[in-house]
């Protein structure tokens, strides 16, 4: 049922919307029945059943590992073998007698068992040094797992190790190739299973997995260490910008949609806000190929375009936010050009703006568009800057002072402005 | 509920198998490859061990192209197949023990100590000049060589350092890692730093390497399932 404190809050809005006349007094007794019967999300019964496995299987780690050493091979694989028996015999029997909570809690366990006989077992006949084939068929098993037995935990877990497996891919010491074809379709898989079990968890580490294969990708691509160069950075800004803009073309009938938009979008924003510490840097300066990365630049921007003019036509974006859009990543992918032209502190103030401005439109966005993922990120990209512009920009008390109350009095107009044009268009929709 | 219920149970019987093929795939691996044995190189005395784990650093790891003849470019990533050839080396160490010693775990100080403790007796160690063997790398290749009496594959590792005057490539073998008890951690690393622990690999057909055993002071300790 829903929490005490959501019916409470019903109860009085009730009341409110009886006496305007809005709601029947006959209706109230059944939309309350209604919101008491409906489940807020998961009970106390399920969570203490995870927990519960969870201690049981620190318990049984605990215990494997202090007789490990004296164990045999053939003893520690017939442990491993009886543990994984246990935990998906304990599963199936749940799902005989349609015991949904210890279904999952079971299932996680047996899934979690898999993946640690698998590196136990690499570890105990030293098979491979350098394993991350181990965490794909881990995941792989995880993800068969949450599919027969459609739980949303082992799903969790599986996105979860296909996000380990990608990491150790890329980082490991043994560059490997498999990943950049091999995670797209994991990614996919993974994403369908968690629209239809409505898994926001797992839309969550797919997109911050993708995060990661984005910039890997195209450095196999391009063969270069793009990390090491800074001009890459500005470059991935604007990828994300364009992937937050394609999620966000799917938003209305793809489930999760918005939580890829979120993690580009705020990537895009950790990237711009950084690079502004590049710009203090005296010894800095635009490397040799610079004619390449300006066209890579152009070519993202004319991307980003090419996808803001669609969303516009498909009346999904309006044109002022748009254009606030546009500025903010023509700025960050043109910054470290316009260093060289037009100095270190002029670049920081128009810059500034620009990020302030960015930081506002995402604000009012998520204010009008009752999104509140928007709202936080506007909201901490605001902060952040303020204080950067506190510790880094001004060098003396007197010029920071002035810029924020100039700051200060322009956002105070613009609520000013906001306030008059929310009255005006209330006045003409009420005429 | 019936239908989940019985592929639940398939799906476990799916991963039991995965896991037993993966023991009996190294099974095969150790014992059927042809036998190579290699020098370790000790890596760094204060960060031998991570947890309980052997470092295992090779002369093969590292290769400096100076030292081979005509070989293609690798970049990080790459597949690499090492061709090796035996050349006789005199070198004033132990003569190889003949006996080997199969123990359970590798209590490896217990058994050198005392004799009495030993499954099986050994020779004592013999300090005159021997001849040991050595291998050294004749070519470097990005496909399977079909002429190299004994190769072994490997990948560039991205610590290479590849330039126009010469290159040296860091390679992983995958073998780089040799599991350890706590007990006989300290053991092994003393013994690598003296430089009387060889690595003992099992090398199939493709070139790819599997551990099989550790040499410690000329006496063979092969891993047993």
């Amino acid at each position: 049922m829903r929490t005490p404190f959501y019916i409470k809050n019903l109860t009085a809005d009730l009341d409110t919307w009886i006496k305007n006349g809005w709601v029947n007094e006959a209706s109230r007794s059944k939309i309350i029945a209604h919101a008491q019967r409906q489940n807020s999300g998961p009970n106390a019964g399920g969570a203490l059943a995870i927990l519960g496995v969870v201690l049981l299987g620190f318990a049984a780690i605990s215990f494997v590992a202090s007789n490990w050493a004296g164990m045999d091979k053939l003893m520690r694989m017939g442990v491993l073998l009886v543990s994984l028996w246990t935990a998906y015999a304990v599963t199936a029997l749940a799902l005989w007698r349609n015991q949904m909570i210890y279904v999952h809690a079971f299932g996680l366990l047996g899934a979690a068992l898999f993946g640690a006989a698998i590196m136990l077992i690499a570890q105990s006949f030293n098979i491979q040094a350098h394993y991350p084939g181990g965490v794909l068929i881990w995941a792989i098993g995880a993800f068969a797992t949450a599919l027969i037995l459609r739980s949303n935990p082992v799903l969790i877990l599986a996105s979860l190790l296909s996000g380990l497996w990608l990491f150790m891919s890329i980082i490991g010491k043994i560059p490997d190739t498999t990943q950049y074809w091999l995670f797209p379709i994991l990614a996919l898989s993974l994403g369908f299973s968690a629209s239809k079990f409505k898994s926001s968890a797992t839309i969550n580490v797919l997109a911050i997995s993708t995060l990661l294969y984005i910039p890997s990708l195209f450095e196999q691509i391009l063969g270069l260490s793009l990390f090491k160069i800074s001009l890459f950075f500005p470059a991935l800004s604007a990828i994300y910008v364009a992937v937050a803009l394609i999620a966000f073309r799917g938003s209305k009938f793809i489930f999760g949609a918005n939580i890829f938009v979120s993690w580009m979008a705020i990537f895009a924003l950790l990237i711009g806000f950084f690079l502004q510490f590049v710009f203090n840097e005296a010894n800095w300066t635009l490397p040799e190929d610079i004619t390449k990365w300006l066209a890579i630049m152009t070519v993202l921007m004319l991307v980003i375009i090419g996808l803001l003019i669609w969303l516009i036509r498909g009346q999904l974006l309006k044109p002022p936010f748009a254009v606030a859009i546009l500025i903010g990543s023509a700025m960050i992918a043109y910054s470290l050009f316009l260093r060289s032209l037009l100095g270190e502190l002029p670049l920081q103030m128009l810059y500034g703006a620009v990020f302030f401005g960015i930081s506002i439109a995402l604000l009012i966005r998520g204010i009008t568009g009752h999104k509140k993922s928007l709202l936080w990120i506007g909201g901490i990209s605001f902060t952040a800057q303020a204080l950067y512009v506190y510790f880094e920009t001004f060098k003396d008390l007197l010029n920071t002072s002035l810029f924020f109350l100039v700051g200060g009095l322009l956002l105070l107009f613009l609520s000013l402005l906001a306030l008059r044009l929310s009255k005006q268009i209330t006045k003409e929709a009420q005429s | 509920m019936k239908t989940r219920f019985f592929l639940i149970l398939s799906l476990c019987t799916v991963l039991t198998g995965f896991l037993l093929w993966m023991v009996w795939d190294h099974e095969q691996a150790r014992s059927k490859g042809t036998e190579l044995i290699l020098d370790m190189e000790p890596v760094d005395p204060r960060s031998l061990f991570r947890g309980y784990y052997v470092i295992i650093r090779t002369p093969l790891n590292r290769i400096d192209t100076e030292d081979v003849p005509e070989h293609p470019s690798f970049k990080a990533g790459d597949k690499i197949f090492v061709s090796l050839a035996l050349s006789k080396e005199k070198h004033d160490q132990t003569t190889e023990q003949t006996e080997e010693i199969e123990p359970n775990t590798l209590e490896t100080e217990a058994i050198l100590q005392t004799e009495q403790n030993l499954k099986v007796p050994i020779d004592t160690p013999n300090s005159d000049e021997q001849n040991k063997e050595k291998w050294v790398i004749t070519a470097l290749s990005k496909q399977m060589p079909t002429d190299a009496a004994m190769f072994i594959q490997g990948r560039i590792s991205r610590e290479s350092q590849i330039n126009d005057n010469g290159s040296t490539y860091w390679v992983k073998y995958n073998i780089e890692s040799y599991f350890a008890d706590q007990a006989n951690a300290k053991i092994l690393e003393n013994k690598i730093r003296d430089s009387k622990m060889r690595i003992i690999l099992s090398v199939d057909k493709q070139g790819k390497a599997v551990i099989r055993g550790l040499e410690i002071d000329g006496t063979r300790l092969i891993d047993r399932l």
